[in-house]
This record gives C-alpha cells, sequence and structure tokens, in this order.
C-alpha cells in the first residue's frame, strides 16, 4: 500500500468514523471491474451491489476502469480491495494476489477463446489465414484476447508483431466482437464467454461473425483479492459469492451474468496462462 | 415560318413564351436559393459537429487507439436520425496523412489502411483534390463530378497534422427536403401560369383583332371598291384607335377621288364628244346650207318638170332634217336671251301636264323662285327635257316630282320619278348623245341638257335606284 493511499485512506476513515481502524466497517469496499466482460451493464452492477451489501455487512462500490493494466495496478497498490480480472494478470501476479472466487460456467471454472471473423468472411480457418489482415485485441493483460492468439503464433515460429498488417486494442471482448462485425478489424480473439453472452443477448452483433475456432479451456477470469483486503473481509467475500449459486436471490443475478455460480477456485488452474506468459514474454507486448 | 404566323397567334404565344420564361426564372432562382440554404444549413451544422469531433479525436489518434476513433465517428450513427435526415452525414472518416483510413463510421466501405479514394467514384475525387491542395483549414468541398458534398477538417495537435476527418453528405440526401421546395415552387409556378396563360391569350387576341382586321380590309383594297369596304375598327384614341381612324380617313378621300376621277373622265370624254359634234355641226351646216339655198332658188326660180319637182322636194326635206339634226346636236345658248322667272316655269308646268297626266301620274310641283339672270330658252329646255323624259319614265299613279329653288348664288333643279331604274350599266354614258334605252327618242335629250347646263357653267348628275330617279342641276348665278 502507498503512502499517498494510506493518507487518503486515513483520511476516509477520519471522515467517515471514529479512528482506529485503517478503513471504517461502513466505509464502501472498492471492488474492480476489468472491462473484460462486462460492458455497459450498469443495472446489472447496481443488482450486484444491493445483493453483495447486507450480505457482506459492508457497502461495495463497483469501480470500471478503461484497461486491464489500470485495474491490476489500482488492486496491487491498494486502491482496490478486490476485483474481477482476466487470468493472465492473475497467473503473472499470483504471488501478490489472492484467489476469492472463479465464476463457473456452463458447469466448470473455464473458459476458452474464440477465433472470429466476419459473417463474410468464408475462406479464414485459422488464425494463420489472417496474415495481412487487420485484427483486434482486446487488451494486452488479456488472456483470451490477446495472449491466445499471439502464443498461438510464437509457437508456430511466427513473429506476431509482423504477421498482421494491422493490429489494435479494442479494450474489452464486447468491442472486439463490435469491431469484427462491423467491419473494422477482419478477425478477434475474444472470450468465448462474452462471446455466447453477447450471443445470448444481443444476437444481431454475433449474427455479423462466425466463430472460426475455439481454443483449449482456460481458468476462468477470477475475482480475487487485492493484498490491502484484510483475510476476514476475502472469507466473507468468497461466502457471498460461492454462496450465490445456491441462493435463489441470486438467481436472476447469474442468469443475467450467464453464469451457473462461484467456486473457491484453484490457482493451479491458472498454471497454463502462467506458462503462456512465460513463453510470449520474449517478445514485444505493444502492437 | 413563324414571321408569318398570324398576329393573332403570334402576340398570345409571345406572352406565353415570356410568362413561361418569367415562371420558370423565379422558380429556377427559388430552388437555386432552397439549395444554397439547404446547404448552408448543412455546412453549418456539420461544422459544429466536425470542430468538436476532430478535437475529441486528438487524445484517439495521439495513442494510436482505432478503436476510441472508431467510436467517436460513429457516434452521431448511433443515435436517433436528426430531426433533418438530410442534414445527416453519409460517412465520416478519420485519414492519416498519406490519405489512408484511419477510422471510418462505416469500415465495411472504408477499410482501413486502405486509401480513401478505393471507396468510390466520390471519393477517389476527393483523394486526387485533397492531395493537389495539402491540409488546411476547416473546407466544405462541392466538388464536380461528385455525388457527395465533402466537409474536410484538419485533425492537428499542438500543430503538428494528425489526419483529417472527412464528413460526405450525399446531395441526394437533399433529395427529399429539396424535392418538396421544388414541388412547391413548381405548383406555385403552374397556378401563375395557368392564371395568367389565358389572360395573355385573351389580351393578346383583343390586342392583335384590330389589326387583323386591319390587314383584311387594307387586302381589299384594290379588289373592292372603297365604297364596299365596311371595315368595322375599334373606337379607341391609342396607336390602333389612330391606325383604324387613318384607315377610315384614307378610305373615305381614295372614294372621293374616284369619283372625281370618274366626274372627270365623264366631263373629258362629254366635253370631246361636245367639241367633235360641235365641229361635225359646223362642218355639215355650212355645205347644208349650201345646199338649201340651191334648192330654194331652183324650186323659186328655176323650171322644174314634175319629177324634178318631186325629187327637190325630196332632197330639201332630206336636208332640213340634217340640218334639223344637226342644229338639235349643236346646243348654243345665247346670253342675249331674256332672264328665266316664274312665268317659265309655269309654262313648262302647263306644257308637261298633259303628258304626264296620260301616265295617270301625278306631278308635285315646286317652283318658288324670282326671276334669275339666266337665259330663259335654254333653261326651260332642259326642264321639259327632263319632265318629259320623266312622263315617260313614271309608271302608272307613278309620281313626277319638279322642285325649282334659287338660293346659295345658283339655281337648282332637280326632277324626280319613281319609276324603274336606270340599268346601271347606262348610267355612265347616260349623257351621251344618241343613248336612249327607249324606241321612241332621238337619244339627244339628256346630251342637250347637259351641253346647256355645261355652256351655262352648271352641272348635272343622276342618281337612280330602286327609290326613283333623280336629275339634279346647279347653275350657278353670274354675279
Amino acid at each position: 500500500m502507498n503512502r499517498r493511499l494510506l493518507l487518503k485512506l486515513a483520511a476516509g476513515a477520519w471522515l467517515a468514523g471514529p479512528p482506529g481502524s485503517v478503513r471504517a466497517e461502513d466505509e464502501p469496499v472498492p471492488f474492480g471491474i476489468a472491462p473484460v466482460f462486462l460492458t455497459e451493464m450498469t443495472s446489472l452492477l447496481q443488482d450486484w451491489r444491493t445483493y453483495l451489501e447486507p450480505r457482506l455487512g459492508s457497502p461495495v462500490l463497483f469501480v470500471q476502469r478503461d484497461n486491464y493494466r489500470e485495474v491490476t495496478d489500482s488492486l496491487l497498490s491498494g486502491r482496490l480491495l478486490f476485483a474481477w480480472i482476466c487470468g493472465y494478470p492473475y497467473a503473472v501476479n499470483r504471488d501478490r494476489l489472492a484467489l476469492v472466487a472463479v465464476p463457473i460456467y456452463q458447469g466448470a471454472p473455464l473458459y476458452r477463446s474464440y477465433l472470429i471473423v466476419g459473417a463474410s468472411d468464408r475462406s479464414t480457418h485459422s488464425l494463420l489465414d489472417l496474415k495481412g489482415r487487420i485484427f483486434a485485441y482486446t487488451d494486452p493483460d488479456s488472456n483470451s484476447g490477446f495472449l491466445v492468439p499471439r502464443v498461438d503464433l510464437v509457437r508456430q515460429g511466427i513473429d506476431p508483431d509482423h504477421f498482421f498488417r494491422r493490429t489494435f486494442f479494442s479494450g474489452g471482448h464486447r468491442n472486439a466482437i463490435e469491431a469484427v462485425s462491423v467491419g473494422l478489424a477482419d478477425g478477434a480473439h475474444v472470450d468465448g464467454y462474452v462471446w455466447d453472452t453477447v450471443e445470448r443477448f444481443s444476437p444481431q452483433i454475433t449474427r455479423q461473425t462466425r466463430v472460426v475456432s475455439r481454443s483449449k479451456s482456460y481458468g476462468f477470469p477470477p475475482i480475487v483479492a487485492g493484498p490491502a483486503a484484510s483475510g476476514d473481509l476475502r472469507l466473507r467475500m468468497r461466502e457471498v459469492l460461492t454462496g450465490m449459486g445456491s441462493d435463489p436471490a441470486a438467481a436472476g443475478l447469474l442468469d443475467r451474468l450467464n453464469l451457473d455460480g462461484f467456486v473457491p477456485g484453484e490457482p493451479d488452474a491458472f498454471e497454463e496462462i502462467a506458462v503462456m506468459a512465460q513463453t510470449a514474454r520474449g517478445v514485444p507486448r505493444a502492437p | 415560318m413563324l414571321r408569318d404566323l398570324s398576329l393573332r397567334y403570334k402576340i398570345p404565344l409571345r406572352g406565353a413564351v415570356l410568362i413561361l420564361i418569367t415562371s420558370f426564372a423565379v422558380t429556377a432562382a427559388l430552388i437555386f436559393r432552397a439549395y444554397d440554404d439547404l446547404k448552408q444549413d448543412l455546412i453549418a451544422n456539420a461544422q459544429g459537429l466536425a470542430s468538436v469531433m476532430a478535437h475529441s479525436l486528438i487524445p484517439a489518434m495521439l495513442k494510436d487507439d482505432v478503436w476510441g476513433s472508431y467510436q467517436i465517428v460513429r457516434a452521431p450513427f448511433t443515435v436517433a436520425p436528426a430531426e433533418h435526415p438530410a442534414l445527416r452525414a453519409d460517412a465520416i472518416l478519420v485519414v492519416n496523412g498519406a490519405l489512408e483510413v484511419y477510422a471510418a463510421s462505416h469500415p465495411q466501405a472504408f477499410r482501413m489502411l486502405s486509401p480513401v479514394g478505393a471507396a468510390g467514384p466520390d471519393f477517389a475525387v476527393l483523394q486526387r483534390y485533397l492531395a493537389e491542395s495539402g491540409a488546411g483549414a476547416l473546407r466544405v468541398l462541392d466538388l464536380p463530378r461528385t455525388e457527395s458534398l465533402f466537409v474536410v477538417t484538419p485533425i492537428v495537435s499542438d500543430q503538428v497534422p494528425l489526419g483529417l476527418l472527412i464528413m460526405s453528405y450525399r446531395r441526394d440526401g437533399f433529395t427529399p427536403r429539396f424535392a418538396r421546395l421544388v414541388g412547391r415552387a413548381g405548383v406555385a409556378t403552374l397556378v401563375v401560369i395557368a392564371a395568367l396563360l389565358p389572360l395573355s391569350w385573351y389580351w393578346g387576341a383583343r390586342l392583335a383583332e384590330p389589326l387583323v382586321k386591319l390587314a383584311g380590309c387594307l387586302g381589299r383594297i384594290g379588289r373592292e371598291p372603297p365604297a364596299q369596304l365596311d371595315c368595322r375598327l375599334l373606337e379607341s384614341r391609342d396607336e390602333i384607335g389612330q391606325l383604324g381612324t387613318g384607315f377610315r380617313q384614307m378610305l373615305r378621300e381614295l372614294k372621293a377621288k374616284q369619283d372625281l376621277e370618274r366626274q372627270v373622265i365623264a366631263a373629258e370624254r362629254l366635253a370631246a364628244v361636245g367639241r367633235l359634234t360641235a365641229s361635225i355641226a359646223h362642218e355639215i351646216n355650212n355645205p347644208l346650207g349650201g345646199m338649201l339655198n340651191a334648192i330654194s332658188t331652183q324650186r323659186r326660180y328655176g323650171q322644174l318638170d314634175a319629177l324634178g319637182e318631186k325629187t327637190f322636194s325630196l332632197l330639201e326635206r332630206g336636208l332640213i332634217q340634217v340640218r334639223d339634226t344637226v342644229s338639235a346636236l349643236l346646243v348654243e345658248t345665247r346670253a342675249t336671251q331674256r332672264h328665266f322667272g316664274p312665268d317659265d316655269a309655269e309654262d313648262v308646268r302647263t306644257l308637261v301636264t298633259p303628258d304626264i297626266q296620260r301616265q295617270h301620274a301625278r306631278l308635285e310641283w315646286e317652283a318658288e323662285i324670282e326671276p334669275v339672270p339666266l337665259p330663259a330658252t335654254p333653261i326651260r329646255q332642259v326642264l321639259i327635257n327632263l319632265l318629259l323624259n320623266a312622263a315617260k319614265a313614271v309608271p302608272p299613279e307613278g309620281r313626277v316630282g319638279c322642285r325649282i329653288r334659287a338660293e346659295a348664288g345658283a339655281l337648282d333643279l332637280c326632277v324626280t320619278n319613281d319609276g324603274e331604274p336606270i340599268p346601271e350599266e347606262h348610267m355612265p354614258h347616260l349623257f351621251e348623245p344618241f343613248v336612249h334605252d327607249r324606241p321612241d327618242g332621238n337619244g339627244l335629250g339628256l346630251w342637250v341638257c347637259y351641253q346647256i347646263v355645261s355652256q351655262l357653267g352648271g352641272r348635272i348628275g343622276a342618281t337612280s335606284d330602286a327609290g326613283g330617279t333623280r336629275f339634279a342641276i346647279q347653275i350657278p348665278l353670274p354675279a
């Protein structure tokens, strides 16, 4: 925790209630949401907060950021206590982040990365067919939207920075799907869970795209606790989240999240991503 | 062809053409104005949007944020259509310095990194223009041979040009609004034309009508006698009215001139005949006198047997008949005779009354004169000749009129009858000798009258129609 945040939190605590602890009980728990999955779902987050707050016994403040890096940095620096982040930054920072819960999607805490192209593109059968084309990455800290395609290329001995004619970051999976659907990009690798969810709720967008291939399964983007979150709060958070799957009150919420529930999760499930991060390390990150 | 067309059509046609030209000119001006207004609206609209958008594109482009740039240029298309769809851009795109697409509202049409000119012929024109003109300030480009208007805005960060924001507006996007304006102008034009054309046609026809009539009348001059040219022209004081008045005046003068010519010709002919007759009569009279004297001497002093006596007598009677005829031809009035007065008139009346009564006709006599200084004998002869002619022409129960009057320094004589009119073809030769339409006359009566009146310096004229025949004589009284 850095000095400035300490001062800030101290000031906040002083304003919020009696001194004695680093943060007061009624001070909101800052919960970061990477733009991985849920963009423009303000009402869902509001309902989720309403669900969480009484069960957690503490107000929750969902914090959305433009990119993964900001969320991860805020978490590591203590500005955020919890965050829903991608498996890639978690795998890289496993030593400093604690796994709180992993969503269950289609019965398992796993997801895949989809290679998608425009619906009118019938000639692309693999990533290699997109050579010299325009490719949309989601975020440099995304597993499915960045790490997966790059490692795929690197493992085939291809330099990902010179394979495409042009790449750009869309800042989110949903944006990447849209970029492909409107023709801004020729292809993209996106979170399969997000694609499935968009297909469920906004099929007119996914209809403009075609899934070329699905990767193998990876650990689902987890909810992690930063170093500033107390062990007690972490446990409470894990209890509330993992209890959602069996709580009828959370059924609607989970349905909108297109998830089955949460499990405590195993850090080892993200080993594959850590290996891929190692593989990609020698490769420049920016497009 | 058109030049030969009647004014009746030419004037209304010209009016119609003028109305059409005016209407179309006004409509065209309105349409042009409407197009200009529309363009100004669009420009005002586009300029605001363009400058805001160019400004917000700067950070995205500096970060090379394609997605962010796309979101910005896409934003106007994600909201509900504007009130005036015509004012909505057809496409918005950002191009880099090499005029390659960086981001576009419609990525399918504008592929990233492809030259902007690849998006269609309009953009090819735009690319050529931009390549030549280079970067500048915000511009509205209405390029020839394109279907679109372009609003081009440079995206500049700290004086470093990052690219250009191009907004394209299809001209046919104006069409519905423009068509409404054109339609309205067209309807107004049609209403004006519908109202003005018949009016123009009517006025034109009215203007042309008198001219057409006048032209028709003029065409008849020469072919028809002026008296029969009955031209009813509009009475007015404008130029056409003046033309009509002038035309009528000309007709009158033409008629007077023709009458005069006819009179002059007739008078000259009669004078020539008179001179010829007189000289022949003199030529005959001289030997005739000798011959009669010789016969007289022979009969008085000569010894004639019965045959000689009979022969000379026959010769003498024949020669006397020649002398009478010649002397009848040789009309001479002598100034020494006594003056014509009421008694002479009364004598004439007495002399002719039995002839008229024989026809069971009525004589209407009117003679109110004092003695006038004119020789009585020839005037009596003139009156008797005319009245006896009238008595022969008058039908039973008819009427013969005689009026003798002296006024305005002249003696007026007028003899009328209500008999059959004199045939038209006889009228010009009425006063020539040996002209008669009755078997019992010698054809010299009117000739004698004419000679006497002429010698007295007067005029004699005749008119004859269904109402009767009228001889009028005017003889000026010596001063």
